[in-house]
């Protein structure tokens, strides 16, 4: 298995997973899942539906027992100081849990007395900070499912807690609402320093919020790695549709910074022989083309790959024009979990 | 942020959240409603049944009905085919109506407490326990439905202390619905039949043995005291059924399952009280044992050989079991 020490960062952990297990009605859930969050760290759990994410999470907030294995959460292990664990962790599991029939106010309100949180102001401060100030009064079965959502989290804020546990949050969110939740997100693990865990089933939906990424198959968290490393050896990946195929080959086989590139067969499309599908693997930057990534942490170096792509990309489409390919679709592809895994894995010296 | 420490703080905290949900679902609006719609109609009722039995009479002396009530259960008894049980039931009724008469008691003395009081003689069994019902049944399957059990208990706050501020608001809205039935009857009884008579002479003490009714413990009390001591008979049955609706509704997964279910025990017991009467293993579950007015009233009880004692311990032995069961599914549970 995996070593969880060795990704973990050398910041005060505000969680700590080891060895957990749980199996039920003969059915092994979670497998000695083992990994650490730090403060200020977003550490996303990517894996297909029925991997054992919500399971993983559920056993850290002591909604399940646990058959084997040990939580500890800012220091205080769940199975014996229940109560001050979970005082140092805000969480949303799958729907939001809130009381339709009762306001925004009130829903915070629930939450804070079981906290022991009886400070007005400070609850404003959330609901400013989510952006539902004007809507706060109304009861939540007016709200959308966005706007409960942004409720959840106010609730899951309360307290300050050490550690937030989100599960598939993005779920449900249209495009401009989930580019706003991860930047709430980062904001939150930058200038508040709060440890975060979050669960999703796609790769573009953590691959710019995350710092780290685990991948969970079948129970088990297969692989953990740094975002910036999963990027540098996945999704440097692009889908072209463009004609004549003949003549694109010509000049893709000869491009330097194309490392591979396959056409892709969807079904018999024989009279549009002349139109082809691709996609094409860019080449890892050199070294001297990003002089400061090295000494640049995880964000900024991301950026920078993101940017060289971008100018790869722009490179191949002229190229492409240049000796006359027409190109109708030019896009970055996100690769599906199992290519993800194996090109991690194959990318990777560290054996599974 | 400011914490605030403590037991007592916390669990009034958590018993704040508890009513604050239940009021705003608005059960006790619905009890509050079904009160105001039916009492009238039972204030209706038995005011015409007072005149029907006005005309027939053709007087208003108390002690001449009386009489005459009896020397009509006395014929109803010379019949010959009348089931043993009527036959005992207008037995002891006669029995009781004679202490009346010899201590100068107006069995029936018009006024809003009478009403007040036989409201809650006839709602002890099944009407009332309808009531805790509708406030208990979701209190913790609709946690369940809503899927915030998991918000509950990923907070830093023990799950026995989550079940017993939900266990605490319970018999706290069961108490105020007592008090709602009291304050509604009075106010709307009043209009129809006077609102004075709390002061209003009633007998208690009867003591029931075998075929006959011994009236030797007789002793008067207000009409206030008999009130007073019926509304706490009715408030420790409902009580028990609150208890043993939260057990149900723990264990089950949607609000309609648990609902039915308890329902479903309610009438048996109501059932096996009117039909089955000389059964009497029947006496060992909780809603045969809820008609604790009877032995106030001195009445026949619900199932032959029931006593006050008996019923008084079967049900706080029911209650204590829902209570233990309940916490123990509290705490063992995993939520999903």
């Amino acid at each position: 298995m995996v070593d969880a020490l060795e990704d973990a960062p050398a910041m005060e952990d505000v969680l700590v997973v080891e060895g957990l297990t749980k199996r039920a009605g003969g059915r092994t859930l979670i497998a000695d899942v083992s990994f650490r969050i730090g403060a200020g760290e977003v550490f996303a759990l990517l894996g297909p539906n029925g991997a054992g994410k919500t399971t993983t999470m559920r056993a850290i907030l002591g909604l399940v027992r646990p058959t084997a294995g040990e939580v500890a959460i800012a220091g205080r292990l769940l199975r014996r100081e229940r109560k001050a664990a979970l005082a140092a962790v805000g969480s949303l599991i799958e729907t939001p849990a809130v009381y339709p029939f009762m306001s925004g106010w009130d829903n915070l309100w629930h939450v804070a007395r079981m906290r022991g949180v009886f400070d007005a102001e400070a609850l404003r401060a959330l609901v400013a900070q989510v952006g539902l100030s004007p809507r706060i009064r109304d009861p939540v079965r007016t709200y959308s499912l966005g706007m409960r959502q942004r409720l959840a989290i106010a609730m899951a804020l309360v307290g300050r807690p050490k550690l937030l546990v989100l599960d598939e949050p993005m779920n449900g969110l249209d495009p401009p609402g989930m580019l706003e939740l991860r930047r709430f997100i980062r904001r939150l693990a930058q200038e508040e320093g709060l440890g975060v865990l979050l669960s999703s089933h796609l790769l573009g939906e953590v691959e710019a919020v995350a710092d780290r990424i685990g991948l969970m198959l079948g129970g088990r968290l297969l692989w953990t790695a740094k975002a910036a490393d999963v990027r540098k050896a996945a999704v440097r990946r692009f889908r072209l549709r463009l004609r004549p195929a003949a003549r694109a080959e010509q000049v893709l086989k000869a491009l330097p910074f194309v490392a591979r590139f396959e056409r892709r067969h969807e079904g018999a499309a024989a009279p549009a022989a002349e139109i082809g599908d691709y996609l094409v693997w860019f080449a890892e930057a050199a070294e001297e083309e990003s002089p400061d990534a090295e000494k640049q942490a995880g964000r900024r170096a991301e950026r920078l790959a993101e940017r060289q792509e971008e100018r790869q990309a722009a490179a191949l489409v002229a190229a492409l024009v240049s000796v006359g390919v027409e190109v109708y679709t030019a896009a970055p592809d996100v690769p599906p979990l199992e290519e993800l895994f194996r090109s991690w894995t194959a990318a990777s010296r560290k054996p599974s | 942020m400011r914490k605030v420490n403590g037991w007592m703080i916390e669990g009034f905290w958590l018993l704040y959240n508890e009513m604050e949900k239940l009021l705003l679902r608005r059960r006790v609006t619905v009890v509050v409603g079904l009160l105001l719609v039916l009492i009238p109609i039972f204030i209706y009722a038995q005011y015409k049944q007072l005149q029907t039995v006005r005309a027939r009479l053709g007087t208003d002396d108390w002690r001449l009905w009386t009489e005459q009530l009896i020397v009509d259960n006395e014929n109803r008894l010379a019949a010959s085919r009348l089931p043993d049980e009527w036959r005992r039931w207008l037995v002891i009724r006669n029995a009781q109506l004679r202490a009346y008469l010899a201590h100068d008691v107006d069995p029936n003395a018009p006024g809003a407490p009478g009403f007040v009081r036989s409201f809650m003689e006839a709602g002890m069994p099944l009407f009332v326990p309808l009531f805790v019902l509708i406030v208990g049944s979701d209190l913790a399957s609709g946690e369940r439905t809503l899927g915030t059990l998991r918000g509950l208990y990923a907070q830093p706050v023990g799950r026995m202390k989550l079940a017993l501020a939900k266990i605490a608001a319970l018999i706290l809205s069961v108490g105020s619905i007592l008090l709602i039935i009291v304050l509604v009857a009075y106010a709307l009884s009043g209009l129809v039949f006077g609102y004075r008579g709390w002061t209003v002479p009633q007998l208690v003490g009867f003591r029931l043995e075998g075929e006959t009714l011994d009236v030797s413990g007789v002793r008067l009390v207000p009409q206030w005291q008999y009130v007073l001591m019926l509304y706490g008979l009715g408030w420790w049955a409902s009580t028990v059924v609150g208890l043993i609706t939260f057990f149900v509704s723990s264990l089950v997964r949607t609000t309609a399952a648990g609902m039915g279910i308890v329902f479903a025990l309610l009438l048996t017991g109501s059932v096996l009280s009117n039909y089955a009467s000389s059964w009497q293993a029947a006496k060992w579950l909780f809603s045969t044992n809820l008609d604790l007015g009877t032995f106030l009233s001195g009445l026949m009880p619900p199932i032959e050989g029931l006593t006050a004692r008996f019923a008084l311990l079967n049900l706080t032995a029911w209650g204590a079991a829902a209570l233990l069961l309940s916490f123990w599914r509290w705490m063992r549970q995993e939520a999903e």
